[in-house]
């Protein structure tokens, strides 16, 4: 099950537009979108949050060079996932977030209301030096315990 | 007034009950709601922690629960940055100390054994959980797998902690199972994903709580053991327990002989609030319900967001639970039982659902409570309210929250206070703001009535509807001996004097205390809490508004644990919110905002609010310095801040003049 609908390079446009969120970023960092099911080889659903999976093509925002790109990927489970970053994503979530005015805004409303679960691969030292604060504070995704 | 009386009237909760073998006086736990990071880097309990725990002894509960410890020496278990250990008898002097505390208050008391699991190994690269889940919070460390000898070396640590509880004098021990700790990840779905006898079936899931129950009940057979679970993990959504699961798993500990649950709701990462003020008191009572209906013959202790003393004794009254679990409440008022029990509860001081205390401690400083400003200093003889050397004549002015913690604490101390305002109320700018907020504006507004009800019993001396000014000053020269200036702070806009037509802009206190009446199409300049919660309380009564936010984000100046709270309603209530924009131009037709990149845009409004600046009312100081012989001045006269700063400076000045 693809994480989007339409082709993810419907992406790029969104992250240029965001660009200031991005720019703090160190080349090579990703944020990964996985679909959060996916369907076995007997069409039964299984959860992608698992140590590994079957093979499930996944979205990548990857920081270059210049900027940040949108690329296609393999998530094959947590466990080799190279990101620092993760987005797991209720079916058809992404395509609700593209076709806003606000893609971004609509994620981040899409994770207030569960529909996208945020996930960290790297401490919390990691992020910050890695240059993730602007693009997770944007997302309103507290850098500390909550309890609320 | 009798102690009796209080008594009488909440029949429930002051009948005495039992915990296994222990008579308790009462049916009221004090809960180790959070830990309070007083102690050392390397889990020794400290001077300041005894102190504060010598008041938690003396709070009247029948149960006191100390705050939990990590047994582990390698602090997997050590989710907090000063949090207490016990993994080796070194430690013991203290807790020795602390059960002699609690004993001597007439109290059972409980250690309990906190391994924090998902939540902990704050020192350390890693924390431990069933399976590699990433966490959801950065605050929190990625993840290992715990192996069986990892599982069956932590059985050992909690029974070798418990054990040493029991040398230690307590009575028995409390573990927990909650809020994504260790036991509670081993619980749920959501990160419990083991294909071993530890994991798969909520049977196997829960294995691990158990065993571990099953060591530590056959290693203290005699000794109460209370755990800790969820009634709501509040996490379903991505794979966690349901309510049903939940309650399963009480049931399976209850079939391991726990002589106590306590019900509790919500992990740390949950998406929604539990705790906070903008959830109703006695919301989850429901839980508690549940679990005595599940668990019949297992004692029930719940407390969450049901901070009222009344609201309990009628819970127990009906048999939804055994034990009001309460802290929080207590860290604003230790001496709530007391006032129950006296028939005082009028002179309670509520807890707000602030939520500093937990702001502060994910911040890994120690906790302090808005509303006891005394919290934490318990040890330090200078935040004691004690009798005046030199009995004063006091003049304040300003009633709102700084001049009234002051007034009070002055008075408590036998000086003659007089509170001037020229309002014809007390509460100051915290009276409207209050009104407006979304949340829950009952425990904003109770602060109000605490004041005017210890202003009365005091005999705080209100002269409202008067300004104070050098003429009022000079009428009163040489009657009084100290000046207080705690006359807030206002909105600055004088800062929009560059800004053509600013003369149309609208003071956003003005709105919120009612003095103004805004159009039906507002744009509301500043997006702190003042801006924020007038913006919502317009829109949510129809208005249509905007937020224009000079900076990059809003409710820069909200409390971090609430920020998020905010952020939701903007969005819920669908108000516009442009930022790092700032105000150009007010016309007839409304507002003229540019942006970042200098694109102006026209907000079409009828009303233009300004919510910031702020700026101290700090002119005073100037008018009245060669007027009294001695001048101070607290809260937000000083700097805008908020109401925490004003309660907390106005009860230091209070302790000290």
């Amino acid at each position: 099950m693809a994480v989007v609908a339409q082709p993810v390079f419907d992406w790029q446009p969104v992250l240029d537009v965001h660009v200031e969120l991005f720019e703090p970023l160190a080349t090579g960092v990703s944020v990964a979108l996985v679909p959060r099911w996916r369907e076995d080889s007997q069409g039964l659903r299984r959860a992608n949050i698992m140590p590994k999976t079957e093979p499930v093509p996944m979205m990548l925002w990857l920081r270059e060079a210049q900027a940040m790109r949108v690329r296609e990927g393999i998530f094959t489970g947590l466990a080799s996932l190279a990101s620092d970053v993760l987005l797991i994503v209720e079916d058809g979530a992404l395509d609700v977030a593209l076709a806003h005015e606000r893609p971004l805004s609509e994620l981040k409303r899409l994770l207030r209301r569960n529909r996208v679960l945020f996930m960290v691969l790297r401490t919390r030292d990691e992020l910050r030096e890695r240059g993730w604060t602007e693009f997770l504070e944007a997302l309103g995704l507290p850098f500390l315990g909550t309890c609320r | 007034m009798s102690e009796r009386s209080g008594e009488a009237k909440l029949p429930h909760l002051f009948r005495r009950g039992r915990l296994g073998r222990y008579a308790t006086k009462n049916m009221i736990k004090y809960g180790a709601c959070c830990v309070s990071n007083y102690n050392t880097r390397d889990g020794h309990i400290t001077p300041r922690e005894l102190a504060r725990t010598r008041v938690i002894a003396n709070t009247g509960c029948g149960i006191i629960t100390n705050q939990g410890a990590y047994p582990d020496p390698k602090g997997e278990g050590k989710s907090y940055f000063r949090m207490v250990a016990l993994y080796d008898d070194k430690f013991l002097p203290q807790f020795e100390t602390i059960a002699g505390y609690i004993h001597e208050a007439g109290a059972v008391a409980i250690q309990q054994i906190l391994h924090a699991g998902r939540y902990g190994g704050i020192d350390l690269g890693y924390c431990v959980q069933p399976s590699v889940v990433p966490q959801t919070l950065p605050h929190f460390r990625p993840p290992r797998e715990m192996s069986k000898d990892d599982i069956r070396r932590c059985i050992r640590e909690h029974v070798d902690a418990a054990k040493r509880a029991i040398r230690a004098g307590f009575d028995g021990v409390e573990v927990t199972s909650f809020m994504g700790y260790l036991l509670a990840s081993f619980n749920s779905r959501f990160t419990n994903q083991r294909s071993d006898e530890y994991g798969g079936s909520l049977e196997n899931r829960g294995r691990f709580m158990r065993e571990l129950i099953d060591a530590v009940k056959q290693a203290l057979p005699e000794h109460p053991f209370v755990i800790r679970l969820n009634g709501a993990e509040l996490m379903d959504q991505w794979g966690g327990n349901n309510e049903d699961e939940c309650f399963e798993l009480m049931k399976q500990a209850a079939g391991c002989g726990v002589d106590m649950i306590s019900v509790t709701v919500g992990w740390q990462e949950a998406p929604e609030s539990s705790i906070g003020r903008d959830v109703a008191p006695g919301h989850w009572n429901y839980l508690a319900a549940r679990a005595k209906r599940e668990c019949p013959d297992t004692l029930v202790a719940f407390g969450n967001r049901l901070p009222d003393p009344r609201m309990a004794d009628a819970c127990l009254a009906k048999g939804e639970f055994d034990y009001w679990e309460v802290c929080r409440p207590m860290l604003a008022d230790p001496d709530l039982v007391h006032k129950a029990a006296e028939d005082r509860l009028d002179e309670v001081r509520r807890c707000i659902g602030s939520l500093n205390c937990l702001s502060r401690v994910f911040r890994d400083l120690p906790y302090s409570c808005t509303m006891n400003p005394a919290l934490g200093h318990e040890v330090e003889p200078e935040y004691s309210v004690t009798p005046a050397a030199v009995k004063k004549k006091i003049m304040v002015i300003g009633a709102g929250p700084a001049g009234m913690e002051f007034a009070i604490t002055a008075r408590r101390r036998g000086h003659e206070v007089t509170v001037y305002d020229r309002a014809d109320h007390i509460g100051g700018n915290l009276l409207g703001y209050a009104t407006r907020d979304l949340a829950r504006p009952d425990d904003l507004l109770s602060v109000v009535r605490h004041y005017e009800v210890m202003a009365t019993k005091l005999g705080v001396e209100l002269k409202l509807n008067t300004e104070a000014n050098a003429k009022l000053m000079r009428s009163v020269l040489h009657q009084y001996d100290v000046c207080v200036v705690a006359a807030g702070a206002r909105i600055d806009l004088s800062a929009y004097d560059g800004v053509p037509g600013h003369e149309r802009l609208v003071d956003a206190l003005a709105v919120a205390a009612g003095r103004v009446e805004p159009g039906k199409r507002v744009v509301v300049i500043g997006a702190g809490k003042i801006g924020l919660v007038v913006a919502e309380y317009l829109k949510k009564n129809g208005t249509e508004v905007t937020l224009v936010e000079a900076e990059k984000r809003i409710a820069g100046d909200v409390m971090p644990t609430f920020k998020w709270r905010h952020t939701a309603w903007v969005e819920e209530l669908e108000i516009p919110v442009l930022t790092s924009t700032r105000l150009v131009r007010v016309t007839a037709d409304g507002a003229v905002v540019v942006d970042a990149k200098g694109t102006e845009t026209t907000l079409p409004a009828d009303t233009v609010i300004a919510a910031a600046p702020r700026v101290a009312n700090q002119a005073l100081f100037a008018e009245f310095e060669w007027m009294v012989d001695e001048l101070h001045g607290c809260g937000d006269a000083l700097m805008p801040r908020g109401m925490d700063a004003a309660i907390h400076e106005g009860y230091r000045l209070g302790v000290r003049i």
